[in-house]
């Protein structure tokens, strides 16, 4: 088990190394650990946490394992060995937050009025809409159809849609 | 009448997502399991069933001969232990040859799955294990005591509690028990995930069980194949082909009698049961004939207990598709597996548009076992050619009927002392035709021990081609031999010294319409790409490059 502290701590002053030429600030230091049964081909991944880096994580891995296992399959077979495959760690800063909030869509996304047939009300003077001039927020109700360049977006009569904040269209089928 | 309570929309959410349930359940079992046989060959059934025992669906992964007589066996494991008297925590086992898929070496766990005190359903899964004592997996027994240890319907967990006497006994009775038990393990493991996940299933659509929905998809199926048999002129078409046989060749004489919406498949006229492991339980029988049935006549119909009632199989007691206890059977695929080539050789004639040629019949088992000191067992598996079809030449290296995967070498070298030397196409092994036969290949197969091993191959087609259909040639046929030119008898386990190397040739498929049709770019292809030799193009094709 000297073995394994040796080599995490190694990785761990690899990564602080790196992490201090790319200016990154460290938040974040996880250690896991890809386990099985000896003779399984598929192991399962084991996240052992942070703090476990200058203790020592071999100790935990077979009960974690073991209880991973458990609850995932819904018994530990008996009389196998776990085998370790591959010690990981990773060690990170603040993750970016990026702005994915919609472009403040201006202008006027009315395109006009064409008959549509919907299933069980025949042909209704439908609203047509462009997409790309649709702002956050705004509302209207079915029956519409909302037209992009790689889809088209149909909206029943009993139907309502909103934009939401990410540009998504949120729309209540009725 | 179908019930109404599902409207079609309705119907196929909750019927897709009861086959995502099953293939979680085959997802579990094959992630934890210890063999390559089951993990990547996927030679194993999953499926999950109402409280009447009827398959529902399937995992999309395994066999015929396992999932199809999975299907009958969960009948008798009711009729064993019916559904009053089984407890939370239950979970039955058996390997009785007759009720589930033929040989001992293929073990079924049967899981009841409750709500509170009533049961909802069941998840049954049948996988080879790749040990089960006696001689090992070879035709060599005379008796089905000799071909190892008899698992009678029982409960391997009893309200939660391991029947550890069994445990014990199978411990004491197979050569690798770590891998046996492993995987009977993850058999477990595999029902209880997918015992989970019907009931998380039940509770997000407010079903109490699984008996409605059964009507439902059972109905639909049954009337969708009795519309695809109803397309099937009626009559009487019959085809005969023959299988190696240990000694003397094994006739399967087949008459496929086609009346309305109903098809009755009846094997009178086939040889009878022989003193060998090569005798065909009629479970297993009536799996691959299904299955035969299935690929020529209702491909798009979903696989469940409706899809199977239009069809009736029947064989003689006593003949090599229906033995009488004690029959050996261990190596029944290795007759099995010939059966869709009887059947659809017999529907040809009516339905040319929707058959195969013959191709390779049975995929080729290998078990090799140490005699030193060194114990160990591996099995893995190799196909021959496909036949040719009718518009497109036959897969190379496929294995029909049985759908097994090919044991990849690196995964058997890195589980196994056993080294590859070589693994190729054979060359002209492809029946010639219009359309040709998918190509044999050559494996040659030695140990890293130091010493001698024992090896049983199980194949075939050593005597009978892969036959062509409407003009089509015939495949090549198979070899066996070894490294100092002994040339072994396949069907019975082989002592090999330490340096010795076996040699595997695969046989070919046979072609589809006549040779002469073939398009000249097609030959030039194959010429190009090594499938088919000079002078075979020159020969066979009057090709000239």
């Amino acid at each position: 088990m000297k073995e394994v502290r040796e080599a995490l701590a190694a990785m761990l002053s690899d990564g602080r190394g790196l992490l201090e030429e790319s200016g990154v600030i460290e938040t974040e230091v996880s250690v896991s650990a890809d386990i099985r049964f000896q003779g399984q081909g598929d192991a399962l991944r084991i996240h052992l946490g942070s703090s476990l880096v200058e203790d020592d994580p071999a100790r935990h891995v077979a009960e974690t394992f073991a209880a991973k296992y458990r609850s995932l399959y819904g018994s530990v077979p008996d009389n196998v060995e776990p085998e370790l495959l591959t010690w990981r760690l990773r060690i990170s800063g603040p993750r970016p937050q990026p702005d994915i909030s919609a472009e403040r869509n201006e202008g006027k996304p009315l395109r006009g009025k064409r008959e549509v047939w919907f299933a069980n009300h025949a042909f209704v003077d439908t609203t047509i809409y462009d997409r790309y001039r649709l702002a956050t927020g705004y509302r209207f109700s079915g029956p519409a159809v909302v037209e992009e360049r790689e889809s088209t977006i149909v909206i029943g009569p009993e139907g309502s849609a909103v934009v939401t904040e990410n540009g998504n269209l949120e729309v209540a089928v009725g | 009448m179908a019930n109404r309570r599902f409207d079609p929309v309705a119907l196929e959410i909750l019927w897709s997502r009861l086959i995502t349930v099953a293939n979680e359940q085959a997802a579990a079992l094959q992630r934890t399991s210890f063999t390559p046989i089951v993990r990547d060959s996927g030679d194993l059934s999953a499926a999950v069933f109402d409280t009447r025992g009827r398959m529902l669906a399937q995992a999309v992964t395994g066999t015929p001969g396992h999932i199809n007589s999975l299907a009958t066996s969960m009948h008798h494991f009711l009729e064993a232990f019916p559904v009053t008297n089984l407890e939370p925590g239950d979970v039955l086992i058996t390997n009785d040859p007759w009720k589930t898929s033929g040989q001992l070496n293929d073990l079924s766990v049967v899981t009841p799955v409750f709500n509170e005190d009533h049961v909802v359903g069941f998840f049954g899964n049948c996988c080879h294990a790749v040990d089960i004592g006696g001689r090992g997996l070879s035709a060599d027994a005379r008796e089905v005591y000799e071909e190892g240890i008899w698992v009678p319907m029982t409960k391997l967990y009893s309200a939660g509690e391991q029947n550890e006497e069994l445990i014990r006994i199978l411990t004491a009775n197979v050569r690798a028990p770590r891998e046996v038990l492993g995987d009977l393990h993850a058999q477990v493991a595999g029902n209880q995930v997918g015992s989970r996940r019907l009931l998380d299933y039940l509770d997000e659509f407010d079903i109490d069980d699984l008996d409605d929905l059964g009507d439902e998809i059972t109905q639909r199926s049954e009337q969708a194949t009795r519309r695809s048999i109803s397309k099937v002129p009626d009559g009487t078409y019959s085809h005969v082909i023959q299988t190696d046989g240990l000694d003397e060749p094994i006739t399967i004489a087949c008459a496929v009698h086609v009346n309305g919406d109903e098809i009755v498949v009846d094997y009178t006229g086939s040889s009878e049961q022989v003193d060998r492991g090569m005798n065909v339980v009629l479970n297993y029988t009536t799996a691959y004939t299904s299955y035969a049935l299935k690929c020529a006549i209702s491909p798009e119909v979903p696989h469940n207990d409706g899809s199977f009632r239009p069809v009736t199989v029947t064989a003689p007691e006593g003949s090599i598709l229906n033995p009488m206890h004690p029959a050996p059977v261990a190596a029944r695929h290795i007759v099995g597996h010939f059966l869709p080539h009887a059947v659809l050789g017999a529907l040809a004639p009516v339905i040319p548009e929707r058959v195969v040629a013959e191709g390779s019949g049975n995929v080729w088992l290998t078990t090799v076992r140490g005699a030193g000191k060194q114990r160990f067992v591996t099995v893995f598996f190799a196909s021959g050619g496909m036949g040719a079809r009718p518009n497109k030449d036959g897969l190379s290296t496929t294995s029909f009927p049985s759908g097994i995967a090919t044991t990849p070498v690196e995964v058997i070298e890195a589980s196994s002392p056993l080294v590859f030397r070589r693994k190729e196409f054979r060359p002209d092994s492809g029946g010639p035709g219009r359309y040709r036969g998918g190509l044999g290949q050559v494996i040659e197969v030695g140990v890293r021990t130091d010493e001698p091993y024992v090896v049983s191959a199980l194949s075939d087609r050593f005597r009978f081609q892969a036959a062509g259909y409407a003009g089509g040639g015939s495949g090549a046929n198979g070899g066996f031999a070894t490294s100092t030119g002994r040339v072994l008898n396949p069907k019975l386990s082989v002592r090999m010294a330490a340096d010795e190397t076996f040699t595997l040739e695969l046989p070919g498929g046979g072609g589809f319409h006549k040779p002469a049709e073939r398009s000249p770019e097609d030959v030039a292809r194959d010429v190009a790409a090594g499938l088919v030799s000079e002078e075979a193009a020159k020969d066979v094709y009057d090709f000239e490059p």
